[in-house]
């Protein structure tokens, strides 16, 4: 069930209560109508135009070398961050429990790797920051993954603030792994994982090199460095190298995320993927 | 006769963060949230090198705990390594080695920019007490979002306890514990308690919407309020202005 399309769900009855698939998740979350369902397209169209504004003039207001000054960091604050807040505070009412119990696990896992793989010294040009969120998203659905994924960005930020720009790619990986687990796929075979781990990767590229670039102007890893250098050596410039630069790091660094989730799902008691499932509860009136 | 109403022992304690007495504005938890974003956003905004070089070393010396002032001061040599390798060697003006002399400033500037933005929200940051803060926010923000923050805070004790247990059956099985062996059975084992919490709160409704109660709420004071406004002013005047 997506966020934007309600689906009825089997009021809870004790004797008609269905044995839930773990081939078949669901998303957890109340249906989201009216303006709720208005609010979250236009950040969405926000997040988007926001994109397109950035990439496609590339705004400057100085003679400042590098990608970020005052002006093109402002906007990309703003356009990036801004609509994820709103579709947290839209969504996170329509969540339920079991949805939230879940969430404070995956930030901790998200935070803990990410933290350790952003510092450290050695240049490996991953994150490992999206575990928790991706799993999140596969257990509970799109809208739990697109919650966890702005709360990682928000709460990461407390002791790593430049991450809470990210929040939109944080939260469209969730989401993604929510969409994923409409088709059943985190437990069946690896490769359509594989697969989908990589188209993931590219986009979520594609939404966080604008931001790496016109917020800090470039990337802050050692790892990540030196892939732009290496791109920037063939002879790109400051923007393609980012976008290069995420292009190879993303999709492998989802891989390897999207695999580990698949394994963490795989191990799980069914009892603990059913609980996450949406049919333990009713569902609320918009 | 009703009991008067009589405050936490703790909110009589004068300049504790977020409690009723003669503390300043600034220490409200809300406050003290706001002073750091409004900083990181100003610093980013205005991308000026004294703001951020200012901006880096008061956030080093507001921070509190040495652990967390040796995790800023660590990330000063992975990003300016970072920034270093993306421009340093692509500039015009020849320098020394690889660093041309433009390329370098660039690399520089924006790291510190990156480190000042990350000090200052790491320095007010860590003056923040999570409990007022959770508190005060209760009855303004979704429930899920201050169930979701204060577990989360909650939660690391148990994982690392979790962990080290995971170790000891390691060890009593005659295995040398590794890292990798121990993750995945880590977050299985977490996401299994966290199913086993999932039915208790759903049964209570915690879902639901409506207003919360909040036992022992956090004041606000009218300076607090105007404190935060003009802290967010300033902050957009810096972005215009400089």
């Amino acid at each position: 069930m997506p966020v934007t399309s309600p689906a009825p769900e089997p009021a809870p009855t004790p004797t008609s209560t269905p044995t839930p698939s773990a081939h078949q998740p669901a998303p957890s979350a109340a249906p989201l109508n009216g303006w709720r369902r208005i609010a979250l397209i236009l950040a969405g169209a926000c997040i988007v135009a926001t994109w397109l504004y950035l990439v496609l003039t590339q705004p400057s207001d100085s003679s400042f070398t590098g990608l970020a000054d005052s002006r093109s960091t402002t906007i990309a604050l703003a356009g990036f961050t801004a609509p994820a807040l709103a579709m947290l505070m839209i969504v996170i009412p329509r969540l339920p429990a079991r949805s939230l119990a879940l969430m404070p696990v995956a930030l901790v896992v998200n935070i803990v790797l990410g933290q350790l793989v952003g510092t450290m010294g050695l240049p490996l040009p991953l994150y490992l920051d999206s575990i928790g969120t991706v799993l999140v998203g596969a257990l509970a659905g799109p809208a739990a993954g697109l919650v966890t994924g702005v709360l990682s960005a928000l709460i990461w930020g407390t002791i790593n603030p430049t991450v809470v720009c990210f929040a939109a790619t944080y939260a469209f990986v969730g989401a993604a792994a929510g969409w994923i687990a409409r088709r059943g796929w985190w437990t069946g075979r690896w490769w359509p994982i594989a697969l989908a781990s990589l188209i993931v990767g590219f986009i979520s590229a594609l939404l966080s090199a604008p931001v790496a670039s016109f917020i800090f102007g470039g990337t802050a890893g050692t790892g990540t460095g030196l892939l732009v250098s290496a791109f920037r050596s063939l002879g790109a410039d400051p923007m393609l190298a980012v976008f290069l630069q995420s292009w190879t790091s993303d999709p492998l660094d989802k891989l390897i995320v999207f695999t580990l989730v698949w394994l963490v799902v795989r191990a799980l008691p069914q009892r603990s993927i059913r609980a996450f499932l949406p049919d333990a509860a009713p569902a609320r009136d918009a | 006769m009703p009991k008067a109403h009589r405050p936490h022992p703790a909110s009589r304690r004068p300049g504790l963060p977020g409690l009723p007495g003669p503390g300043l504005p600034v220490r409200h938890p809300l406050s003290l949230l706001v002073t750091a974003v409004a900083g990181v956003i100003a610093v980013l905004g205005a991308h000026h090198l004294a703001l951020s070089l200012g901006a880096l070393a008061t956030g080093l010396l507001l921070t509190r705990g040495r652990t967390l002032r040796l995790a800023t001061l660590s990330m000063i040599p992975v990003v300016s390594a970072g920034f270093l390798l993306m421009y340093a060697p692509f500039g015009t003006e020849p320098g020394w080695w690889i660093f041309t002399r433009d390329g370098t400033t660039t690399a520089l500037t924006l790291a510190a920019r990156i480190l000042g933005a990350t000090a200052w929200g790491l320095g007010w940051g860590s003056r923040i007490d999570a409990d007022p803060l959770m508190r005060y926010l209760q009855p303004r923000v979704p429930a899920g979002i201050v169930y979701v923050l204060g577990s989360t805070l909650r939660l690391l004790p148990m994982a690392r306890q979790r962990w080290e247990s995971l170790q000891l059956i390691h060890r009593s099985r005659g295995i040398e514990p590794r890292r990798r062996a121990l993750l995945l059975p880590l977050v299985v084992g977490l996401v299994d308690d966290a199913a086993g919490r999932a039915r208790p709160l759903q049964h209570t409704g915690f879902d639901l919407p409506g207003r919360r109660t909040v036992l022992d709420p956090v004041p606000d004071h009218p300076a607090s309020i105007a404190y935060r406004i003009a802290v967010l002013l300033a902050a957009l005047a810096l972005v215009i202005l400089i």
